[in-house]
């Protein structure tokens, strides 16, 4: 079973440090562990550096947590730390966002803008 | 007469396939050879295996079956090779050119010796099992199946363009699917922008993490048909929303074959009506940020639709490139024909020329203005598409090279410059043999073993350089080694010991090098392996002649050799000297002409009889030419010579007049006159005159022999 640390930086600043596989036999967890993490304070980052590999289902809880957080007026980031798997599974499953065609007042999920466009 | 008829179609059809085989097998040959350096570029084995893959089919498709069953195999392994589940090892390399010399010598002896061949084929298909042990031994009984298959699919349709909408049912993943193979699937069919939907993807509280929400719009360009598209679905079509459409072809006219523009995309894709994209379009603002802002369509689908416009216009671009390089086959003596026509042409445009300068009218000289620049654009056209770079050829060596290092033990890498130097065909295929014996010679005898080597403090892997580059209206070919050298004492001992030189003879350099070309001149102590191939430095001499190039050897010793060839860039073509003597017209080939010099009367009667000319202080030989062609009548006050450098010594050619350069089409002389000597062949003039040109080397031989045997009286 996986660890997900939730980490306070300052009094309004938290990070979550994900693990092991985020795929869809933990998803059920690590939506407990996003939501709980979204209830504290007003910025979330989450960390990816750890984890091992990433599936569908896994993007679309990060998905989900990024609209959740936009509804609730939070910022929501992700570590600049990204593994390469979570990149691949990006670019397999067609979420990878080129700068041409990503217009600006997009309801995506919220990394497109954060560094995919870096 | 028509079972006749159709049997000569299918030789047709069988020819056409060997000719495409031959170019397929050079292509494998050179990627396989790349390979070997850069053993995991993706793109070599792309390409030896698409190399490998087309030979299977299209041998399959002409009835060469044997081959396609063998080539199948090789193809299974590359397969791997391809998915990196096998490394391209040398071992692998050398069975594949073992292979591919199996393929080649199968299309050339279609009657198969069904023994012979079978059992190499066996034998080659065994030592490739032995590298992937377990793999290929299931994939075998399959071939058969898997040809059948192949026939079945209709691969030769066209490339198209597809959208395909793609929602997955919400409990595809209890299914055991995952929609990412799918997708991976889809990528293997062709081109394709893969963009996924996330707008059904609620917040977390209401998410259920077992359940998939993302959609995707895929753009795909590929040739395999709807079907195998359908049938990457096959398993979810049922619960999914699924819907493929093939996007109309963009060639309608009126169109323009631009790509089409967002709105039109949307309203084709029934994101949008007509109408309001009419009424939207006279705001005149990017179209996709108003109909955002308008609630018309949501960001995504106008980003999908973008993603759709870029793919199109990028496949476009691709088939538009891939136009652009379209080449069509055609023989080679249509081409040569094709020359030959344009030379007569050549001809009657100078005849048209000179007529209308003695006739004044202005009209006629315009339109022959004319045709003189159309013939000028026309010869130029006809003379490029006779040329070929001289890469293919050098290619054919890196193999050479690299099997004779094995039979001899030395390491010798191929180095190449300027393959993209352009010869005339007949040329670049008369050049092949003697190149191949000059780098048998450099490997042979040039290229010193390792051990030697280093003890030399050189690199222990010699190093072979070809280059080529253009020089006026010739191509340079220097064959460069970092060997040992000539050894100038070896060849005058071997030279006098074979009694092609006298003892006492004081020679230059340049004349001992010159030594080797020789007929029956090999200072090699042992016949190897490699001279037996029957053509000596003699032959490669006369075949250089025979282009009207010119070879030249230079060497240090411990440094190595420089071999360079002077060879013009086309037969058909060349620059000359018209000369008169009489009532005659010849021509002198420019490339060999040093200068012209005048010979009066009074200096000719200087020398008592002897033809010998003073040239700014020195003697210079010449032949009176009058002399040799039997041309009676009076010798005008004051000769030309027209001075040639004939093997490296200056010789002139006394002649009465000089009148210019020209560029003539040559023509051979018939066969009745095919051996006179000293005569190469024949031009035409604007006039309608014959002038000969002369075969400067022959007529300064001959010369040569005669004073010789003068001398002797």
């Amino acid at each position: 079973m996986s660890e997900y640390k939730l980490e306070s930086i300052d009094k309004n600043s938290f990070s979550l440090h994900l693990s092991g596989q985020i795929d869809i036999i933990h998803a059920e967890s690590i939506k407990d562990s996003l939501l709980s993490a979204l209830k504290e304070g007003k910025n979330l980052v989450i960390d990816l550096e750890k984890i091992e590999g990433i599936d569908l289902a896994g993007l679309q809880l990060l998905c989900a947590a990024g609209k959740t957080a936009k509804a609730a007026k939070k910022k929501l980031t992700l570590n600049k730390k990204i593994p390469q798997c979570f990149t691949n599974t990006l670019l397999e499953s067609g979420f990878f966002r080129d700068k041409k065609n990503t217009s600006e007042k997009t309801d995506e999920c919220f990394w497109l803008s954060e560094w995919v466009n870096r | 007469m028509g079972k006749q008829m159709k049997e000569n179609y299918a030789e047709t059809m069988k020819a056409a396939f060997r000719e495409e085989a031959h170019e397929l097998l050079a292509e494998l040959e050179t990627a396989l050879l790349e390979l070997e350096i850069n053993s995991t570029d993706q793109e070599l084995i792309g390409r030896v295996f698409r190399a490998l893959h087309t030979i299977k089919g299209s041998g399959a498709m002409f009835g060469f079956e044997k081959i396609s069953e063998f080539t199948h195999e090789v193809e299974t392994v590359f397969d791997q090779v391809r998915e990196g589940a096998l490394p391209a090892s040398k071992e692998l390399i050398d069975i594949t050119l073992l292979a591919r010399d199996q393929i080649f010598a199968m299309l050339d002896s279609p009657e198969e010796d069904a023994t012979t061949t079978g059992l190499k084929n066996i034998e080659i298909i065994t030592l490739l099992k032995k590298l992937t042990s377990v793999d290929s031994t299931e994939t075998t009984p399959e071939a058969p199946q898997a040809e059948a298959e192949k026939a079945d699919q209709p691969s030769q349709e066209v490339e198209k363009n597809y959208r395909i909408r793609f929602r997955p049912a919400p409990d595809i993943f209890l299914h055991g699917t995952n929609p990412i193979l799918l997708l991976d699937e889809v990528r293997q069919l062709g081109e394709c922008h893969i963009l996924s939907h996330t707008s059904s993807i609620p917040e977390l509280k209401s998410l259920d993490p077992e359940k998939c929400y993302t959609g995707w719009d895929i753009l795909l360009t590929t040739n395999k048909g709807i079907n195998s598209i359908k049938d990457v679905f096959i398993f979810v079509e049922d619960d999914s929303e699924l819907n493929i459409e093939a996007i109309e072809d963009e060639e309608k006219p009126g169109t323009d074959n631009e790509p089409k523009k967002l709105g039109e995309i949307l309203v084709e894709r029934g994101d949008l009506a007509p109408k309001k994209l009419d009424q939207i379009l006279e705001e005149k603002k990017p179209i996709g940020k108003i109909l955002v802002d308008a609630g018309l369509v949501t960001t995504e689908k106008v980003e999908s639709a973008l993603v759709e416009q870029r793919h199109i216009k990028e496949t476009q671009e691709k088939r538009q490139s891939a136009e652009q390089a379209t080449s069509i086959r055609v023989a080679s003596d249509k081409l040569d024909s094709l020359v030959n026509l344009v030379g007569e042409m050549v001809t009657v445009q100078a005849r048209l020329s000179q007529t209308t300068s003695k006739v004044e009218n202005a009209v006629l000289l315009a339109i022959s203005e004319e045709v003189e620049h159309l013939t000028a654009e026309l010869r130029e056209t006809a003379m490029s598409m006779r040329m070929l770079p001289i890469g293919t050829t050098f290619n054919k060596f890196r193999r050479l090279i690299r099997d004779l290092s094995g039979k001899l033990g030395k390491e010798v890498t191929l180095t190449t410059e300027g393959a993209g130097t352009e010869l005339d065909k007949t040329v670049i295929e008369r050049l092949n043999d003697p190149m191949i014996h000059l780098i048998r010679n450099c490997m042979d005898h040039g290229i010193e073993m390792p051990a030697e080597r280093k003890k030399l403090g050189k690199d222990p892997t010699g190093t072979i350089h070809l280059r080529a580059a253009h020089s006026g209206a010739y191509v340079l070919i220097e064959i460069i080694d970092d060997g040992g050298g000539l050894n100038r004492e070896k060849i005058l001992a071997k030279a006098v010991e074979k009694g092609l030189v006298s003892r006492e003879a004081e020679l230059s350099d340049k004349e001992i090098y010159n030594l080797l070309f020789m007929p029956g001149f090999s200072t090699a102590e042992k016949v190897t392996g490699l001279s037996g191939r029957g053509v000596g430095m003699d032959v490669v001499k006369r075949t250089i002649d025979a282009l009207s190039g010119n070879i030249e050897i230079n060497t240090i010793k411990d440094k190595g050799t420089t071999i360079t060839l002077k060879i013009p860039l086309t037969l058909a073509i060349i620059e000359g000297l018209l000369v008169q003597l009489g009532g005659d017209f010849f021509v002198i080939p420019l490339s060999s002409i040093e200068e012209c010099v005048e010979l009066s009367r009074e200096d000719a009667a200087s020398s008592h009889g002897r033809h010998l000319a003073k040239v700014r202080g020195s003697l210079l030989p010449y032949i009176p030419l009058r002399q040799m062609f039997n041309i009676g009548g009076e010798v005008p006050e004051i000769q030309h010579i027209v001075v040639v450098s004939a093997d490296g010594r200056k010789v002139g050619f006394l002649v009465d007049e000089v009148i210019g350069q020209l560029q003539t089409v040559i023509k051979s002389l018939g066969k009745a006159y095919r051996n006179i000597e000293g005569i190469s062949g024949a031009t035409i003039l604007g006039d309608g005159n014959v002038a000969l040109i002369l075969d400067v080397l022959k007529l300064a031989k001959k010369a040569e022999i005669e004073e010789k045997a003068s001398v002797q009286q």
